[in-house]
């Protein structure tokens, strides 16, 4: 086999090699699963046309039906394109491993270069078939109608353009975006700037994601009232794409004007793609082998202060200052974590935004119309989601083997840990999101805002206290099963939760805003609460102190524990 | 003084390390020998209070160290035998969690990092990430951090790996200069001609069990054998290692 094959096969295997996705498993297994996990929903959607009887001939029947299906596929392979090119960020191009590995190697640059971009599209090509191919010939066969295989053949012609292109736009866009980056910007500032612009990435994503059926629902008033929003939201292109070559062309000017917009975005992020790939690929490489020699910068003046200010007035522990610093350290520097963090952030304003908007539909009027009632779930979504998505970002580890350090350097004292998470969260979680959503609230509803937000805040802390009393890790410390607890049983927890905390207490707000004994008595009682939860901690800390650094996995076999 | 009898551990009923005693005395640098997969760093995580041991005891100054092990972990620095630190911390930051961790005060934290920093010459790489330290720089964060609290106690284990030549001459003169001013040493490696030269004892180990247990001086003289290389491969009957070295070159040699 030649080099440039050799180098290819290395690279590919490489991206399924990632840390993010999984930790110190068999890259083969995480490729399976991962291959296995993007190419199920389209099986899904497709098993669930069959009892509507969709056509593609009849494509504005039964409520748009068909075309809020069609519509799934293409949001689905674009999504999954943008997902794929979040987690591989960092693998886009060769990294310091690869250097180290390859450069000392008889192999010319131009060869190790494109054995990279041969990977790199072989490993998207894959994903985007993969993504696509159940659609592709379930979804065809179940929409071709009396037409037959003959017409399922054309259908996956029309289907696969539509398709293909908007998961390899996405890509190229995504590919474009990172090389833009490193083009344009100095080293330090790219190190800066691209872990933010990856996060964004992937908040962007899942709100895409998660607002994928309300956009479905409304696909049928956006295209007849000409809303502005098609031309700004790409996924309406390439549907407007697919719909306006479907056989027989039952499709109106609407979808015939938009799919002109498709192959000129598919053509643009090609471009930008290539010019940005190319250059910036060289000036990474530059960058990475100048990297290994050189030194970082101190922190910046803002987190020095902010450093100084905690230590001395937030953190009178110093078991306290070492947890609460080891948190922000491997929050913002640890992909894994950040990108945890993206997803959370991007699910709590995917929820967020149905509430308290709707979208434009008539020409000339903005994309988004606010709504200041939705204001009332709004912060509760927020803080539950917070603190929720916080917690559990504690349990997932950060290189396990140095745990060592946290286990000789053993003190009396493991509350202070669990007291550290704590203040991590309200500090860096519930008071920034307090402080952004605050003005909003003054603005929308005066003095009630801010009772609003007190209200929901502390609701907040009891639901933390609550998830931290029989909490005994250090974050990121502890081994992790993910299987442990099952999906469902963690799924209805968490929906049941939800309800709970935001539709009950949206209501109990409402009946009690204008009732200051009321009001006075919930917060008596959320001050009851939590001084009951500390009281519980601590007493649960006197019984049991001993913080654990290997998570039990479940046995291999259940026993009943009869006698 | 650190005193271990009879310690050992089994893995699924087998001994890896089996009755193992020896001491280690204040002011004195005590060797911990054997080669590879012969117990050595098993016994040290037991030490390190890392492993639980399936028998035998470990004093302290004469206390069994479970009955207050972090008041003995409050006492010890530990150099593992290998890297594993956080990688997304820089060395700065990594000392610092050391040395909250260590509840010490916080200018003092600041201070001692600083300078155990500059004094290893990693001051100018305070700021960058471990992930780009090479395995040297590693190891000398690690170092620092095992002297952050002026350990009473310390355990080295494989200390040299990965340092140059500078950095492990300043070692060996770091470790006579803390056995100098009292401190409990015990020193764990495989290289026994840098053994030789930094221990006042040795313990030797081969397939979990102790095999010789004296003062180097003594040990050459009592085996008649001018160093702790011929000692060994007296004491542990070694493969013929001529031979394998001869079958290597054969390999390398072939077409």
């Amino acid at each position: 086999m030649g080099a440039f094959l050799l180098l290819a096969r290395h690279f590919f295997g490489r991206f399924f090699d990632n840390d993010i996705v999984a930790q110190d498993s068999d890259m083969r297994t995480n490729a399976i699963q991962a291959l296995g996990f993007v190419a199920v929903p389209g099986m899904f959607v497709a098993f669930a046309m069959l009892p509507t009887g969709a056509r593609f001939d009849h494509p504005f029947a039964n409520g748009w039906n068909v075309i809020a299906s069609y519509y799934f596929f293409v949001v689905y392979s674009m999504v999954v394109m943008g997902f794929v090119m979040v987690f591989e960020w960092d693998a886009l191009f060769p990294d310091r491993r690869d250097y180290i590995v390859i450069t000392p190697l008889p192999l010319g640059e131009r060869t190790i270069f494109w054995g990279k971009l041969a990977a790199l599209i072989v490993f998207l090509g894959l994903f985007l078939i993969d993504a696509n191919i159940m659609g592709l010939v379930l979804g065809t066969i179940v929409t071709s109608g009396p037409g037959g295989l003959t017409m399922a053949a054309k259908l996956v012609v029309v289907q696969a353009a539509a398709c293909l292109s908007g998961g390899a736009f996405v890509a190229m866009t995504f590919a474009a975006l990172q090389g833009l980056l490193i083009n344009c910007l100095t080293a330090r500032a790219f190190r800066r700037v691209s872990p933010w612009a990856q996060m964004a990435s992937m908040a962007i994503l899942i709100v895409a994601l998660f607002l994928t059926p309300i956009l479905a629902m409304a696909l049928r008033p956006l295209f007849e009232q000409h809303s502005p929003l098609l031309r700004w939201y790409p996924p309406f292109w390439f549907l407007s794409l697919y719909i306006d070559n479907l056989p027989g062309h039952p499709a109106g000017t609407m979808f015939h004007e938009l799919a002109g917009l498709a192959p000129r975005a598919v053509a643009i992020s090609a471009t930008a793609f290539a010019a940005t790939y190319f250059t910036g690929y060289w000036r990474h490489a530059r960058r990475v082998m100048d990297g290994m020699e050189s030194s970082g910068d101190p922190p910046g003046r803002l987190r020095a202060a902010f450093d100084r200010f905690a230590n001395t007035h937030l953190l009178p522990h110093p078991l306290e200052r070492a947890t609460f610093h080891f948190i922000s350290n491997t929050m913002l520097r640890s992909a894994r974590h950040r990108l945890f963090l993206a997803t959370v952030g991007g699910v709590a304003i995917a929820m967020t935004l149905p509430t308290i908007g709707w979208l434009g539909l008539k020409p000339g009027s903005p994309l988004f119309v606010f709504t200041p009632a939705g204001l009332l779930t709004a912060p509760l979504i927020l803080t539950f989601l917070c603190v929720v998505g916080l917690r559990a970002a504690f349990n997932l580890p950060a290189e396990l083997r140095a745990n060592w350090v946290f286990q000789t350097a053993e003190s009396e004292g493991g509350m202070r840990h669990i007291r550290a998470a704590r203040k991590w969260i309200v500090i860096m979680g519930l008071l920034p999101m307090s402080i952004v959503v605050l003005p909003v609230e003054i603005a929308f509803r005066g003095w009630e805002g801010v009772v609003h937000l007190t209200f929901a805040v502390a609701l907040g802390l009891v639901l933390l206290n609550a998830l931290l009393i029989w909490f005994r890790k250090i974050p990121f410390t502890c081994s992790y099963f993910p299987g442990k607890m099952s999906m469902g049983a963690m799924a209805l927890v968490l929906v049941v939760g939800f309800v709970l905390f935001v539709l009950a207490m949206a209501r109990l707000e409402t009946n009690w805003m204008h009732h200051p004994f009321k009001l006075a008595a919930f917060y008596s009682v959320c001050a009851a609460a939590l001084a009951g939860l500390r009281w519980l901690e601590d007493h649960e800390f006197r019984i049991d102190d001993v913080l654990i650094y290997e998570d039990e996995p479940e046995p291999a076999v259940r026993t009943l524990e009869l006698g | 003084m650190l005193d271990v009898r009879g310690l050992t551990k089994k893995y699924r009923n087998r001994a890896v390390v089996d009755h193992v005693s020896f001491s280690v005395f204040p002011g004195q640098v005590t060797g911990y020998l054997g080669p590879n997969g012969s117990g050595k760093s098993t016994t040290v995580k037991m030490l390190a209070g890392l492993l639980q041991p399936t028998s035998g005891q470990i004093l302290w100054n004469g206390s069994e160290i479970r009955q207050d092990l972090i008041g003995f972990k409050r006492r010890l620095g530990y150099v593992p035998e290998e890297a594993f630190v956080y990688p997304h911390l820089t060395g700065l930051e990594y000392l610092q969690l050391i040395g909250r961790l260590r509840q010490l005060p916080e200018d003092r934290v600041d201070r001692k990092a600083g300078e155990l920093l500059r004094l290893l010459w990693l001051h100018e790489h305070r700021y960058t990430p471990i992930s780009a330290y090479s395995k040297g720089m590693k190891q000398r964060v690690l170092i620092a951090s095992a002297l952050l609290h002026d350990p009473d106690l310390l355990i080295l284990d494989e200390p040299l790996s990965g340092l140059d030549i500078t950095s492990a001459l300043l070692l060996h003169e770091l470790i006579a200069e803390l056995a100098r001013i009292g401190k409990t040493i015990l020193y764990i490696s495989h290289v026994l001609e840098v053994t030789e030269k930094v221990c006042s004892r040795v313990v030797m180990l081969y397939r979990g069990q102790v095999v010789a247990n004296d003062e180097v001086g003594r040990l050459r003289d009592l085996m008649h054998l001018p160093n702790l290389e011929e000692i060994f491969r007296q004491l542990a009957k070694e493969e013929d290692v001529g031979a394998t070295a001869r079958q290597i070159a054969a390999v390398i040699r072939e077409a």
